[in-house]
């Protein structure tokens, strides 16, 4: 067998190096805000200042950009150090080690959106055994790994305001309709579906869901999958896409067909990303809690945790946010927004 | 018996013709069952929601000419789709914007090329490694954000149909398959691409410089990514940090299916994008038949495993008549 050179070695190496300095170059360009922060927390100098670890599923999804953006406006008036950082990727053990690091780092609070109820359980145990507060916000561990959940949404109020969007637009007329979802196995996207189903069976007999099809969390099979639903069962007349990838791609594949008007589509998804799709009127309304305020109530409920204040079940008053009911540990935000016009051009996230 | 073929014999012993019979046989049962998946526009629908895949594909298919895979095609095409939004959210002219694209998906290839020509490393770890190194890149050039809410001058590219029925990505793809063609069958470096993949060591006896000539093939695949990429989101009006995930696999998939050989040496661009059409076909016709979204995926992996049969059951009674 060949052996590879001295030369050859060197050359991979310094291409390792250079591919290295650029993805430094990139991660030291993204933080400038992180760092300002911590140094404006460290002119305030009052004692009661704390360090929260806000982590998201992922970054680089605009939906968790908004929660930070809302977690940002109201950390410095709570003096609260704020750190935002997550993976990449939908990952619990990466989520894992963030955690163990927060904890040595001697964070005071750590408010974390699991990738998986069960695998964060040990390290947020371990965290609360050394006295760090443990919140999740988004998405839920088991409840023995956290002190407080902050609920955005039950199911049933997801499912339920998806369907009564469609429904009040048809009015009671029978109406075929098709759900587009992101990925088969995807929990949230399930129980909103099941949800969905059991509205529809309650409340509006003349509601038909008539095929359930996947967009893989790509944008080509979202639109593809769409013009599929709209060729293959040419009597569905409404497309839910509880998917914030399903819900542009589905509006998207409507325009391209020219059925604005003719296929009624709403969803899930992000105001930022449906902007355009409400400006031409292919969507008119659609659903969503308010990120920003889920970001806020959460940099509360740390405080409150911090403070000793936080109750377990009762009533959470908020300055400003409003008043917060709270079920043995969970903080519910309320129903979801529907967002039409007005709406999508006031939020930015 | 004689032992000349018969005339099925003969046409079945092309892979492409084998293809474009089974996609009609589809297509016949399908205009059975249900006429409307003929109806107009819908098979040039089912074309265009795979080109981006079949121009990706294109690409993979010279790199396992010459016996090596390339992972990061789709992490690639990925990357040039936010490279793209983002430069023309920017407000850069849209002639900036293409040619800033093609030049990352070049140096995307050229990195792969160097790093298994020159260095001799093996093509599925190092591209394994740049499939990651690719898919961060996305992350850092948006900061995680999408491209969205895109200028009209890049929708406009992408939406364009000529003659007023032919959409933009079916155009673009029509275009590289005649020229990827024409440069396999009929150019010098393109001959010698499957002559490093059939036998490299009498290539090299040959005089052919096999380094130049693979690293070639991983700069092309860069290139092809960066079309499908530009295209990918001047057609789809948006794109995410993870788009391009796992569609490495659909186009070695399309290739495999179209009788590319994994182990080099054979393939063609024709065959290609005919696995390419069959699963996309294949995808729409069970939406038509109504069968449930979650099977999906194991009907493509049927199909996959067919095609990889089939080329194996003929491959031995084509040996076995000589």
């Amino acid at each position: 067998m060949k052996t590879i050179g001295w030369k050859r070695m060197a050359t991979a190496l310094v291409i390792l190096l250079l591919i290295v300095a650029l993805a430094g170059c990139g991660a030291v360009q993204s933080s400038p805000s992180a760092n300002s922060n911590q140094n404006a927390a460290q002119t305030s100098q009052k004692g009661k200042t704390i360090k929260v670890a806000l982590i998201p599923k992922a970054i680089g999804i605009p939906y968790f950009t908004g929660a930070e953006q809302g977690a940002q406006s109201v950390a410095a008036a709570l003096n609260i150090k704020l750190t935002y950082n997550g993976p990449t990727t939908l990952s619990a053990s990466d989520q894992v080690s963030m955690i163990n690091s927060y904890v040595a780092e001697g964070y005071n609070v750590i408010a974390v959106s699991a990738n998986d109820p069960t695998s964060l359980a040990p390290a947020l145990k371990a965290a609360m055994k050394k006295g760090v507060k443990v919140i999740t916000w988004d998405s839920d561990t088991v409840p023995d790994a956290r002190q407080f959940f902050v609920n955005q949404a039950t199911v049933d109020g997801i499912g339920s305001t998806l369907v009564k969007v469609v429904a009040d637009h048809f009015k009671g007329k029978q109406t075929d309709v098709a759900i587009l979802s992101s990925t088969p196995s995807n929990t949230n996207q399930n129980q909103w579906i099941d949800a969905m189903k059991k509205t529809i069976a309650d409340k509006y007999p003349n509601l038909h869901i008539k095929t359930i099809q996947y967009d893989q969390g790509q944008p080509s099979t979202g639109v593809s999958a769409t013009e599929n639903i709209v060729k293959g069962f040419p009597t569905v007349k409404a497309i839910i896409s509880p998917d914030s990838v399903g819900l542009p791609a589905a509006a998207e594949a409507v325009e391209k067909l020219g059925l604005q008007g003719k296929i009624y589509v709403t969803g899930l998804a992000d105001p930022v990303v449906m902007k355009k799709y409400v400006d031409d009127g292919t969507v008119q309304k659609y659903v969503l809690w308010n990120v920003l305020d889920l970001g806020k109530l959460t940099m509360n409920v740390a405080r409150a945790v911090a403070d000793g204040t936080m109750p377990t079940s009762g009533t959470f008053k908020v300055k400003g946010l409003g008043d917060f009911q709270v079920n043995n540990g969970q903080v519910l935000l309320g129903l979801p927004m529907i967002f039409d016009k007005a709406a999508t051009d006031k939020y930015n996230f | 018996m004689k032992n000349e073929p018969s005339l099925f014999w003969k046409i079945m012993q092309s892979r492409e013709s084998f293809l474009l019979g089974l996609i009609l046989l589809l297509l016949l049962i399908m205009l059975v069952v249900s006429p409307s998946f003929l109806g107009p526009g819908n098979l040039m629908n089912i074309l265009t929601n795979c080109a981006t895949v079949a121009i990706v594909a294109l690409g993979e298919t010279i790199v396992i000419i010459t016996k090596g895979i390339d992972l990061s095609v789709g992490a690639t095409m990925g990357m040039v789709t936010l490279f793209t939004g983002s430069l023309a959210l920017n407000g850069f002219p849209l002639a900036v914007v293409i040619l800033v694209a093609f030049l990352a998906g070049i140096v995307a290839g050229a990195l792969n090329g160097v790093l298994i020509s020159y260095l001799k490393l093996p093509p599925i770890i190092v591209t394994l490694g740049t499939l990651s190194v690719y898919s961060g890149i996305m992350y850092v050039i948006t900061k995680g954000n999408w491209v969205t809410n895109l200028p009209a001058g890049l929708l406009q590219l992408g939406n364009f149909r000529l003659f007023g029925f032919v959409p933009a990505p079916v155009v673009v793809l029509v275009v590289l398959l005649l020229v990827s063609t024409l440069f396999l069958q009929f150019s010098i470096p393109g001959r010698h691409i499957y002559a490093v993949g059939n036998n490299e060591a009498s290539a090299r006896l040959s005089g052919i410089n096999i380094k130049r000539v693979i690293f070639s093939a991983y700069l092309i695949a860069g290139f092809f990514s960066a079309v499908a990429g530009i295209f990918y989101v001047a057609y789809n009006g948006f794109s995410t940090p993870s788009t391009g995930g796992n569609m490495e696999l659909d186009a070695i998939a399309a290739a495999v299916i179209g009788g590319t050989n994994v182990f080099g040496g054979k393939g063609t661009p024709l065959g290609t994008l005919l696995g390419a059409i069959l699963l996309g076909i294949v995808t729409g016709a069970l939406v038509f038949f109504h069968i449930p979204a979650v099977w999906n995926l194991a009907v493509e992996g049927i199909v996959i495993l067919a095609a990889v049969i089939s080329d194996a059951a003929l491959y031995r009674m084509q040996t076995r008549r000589i």
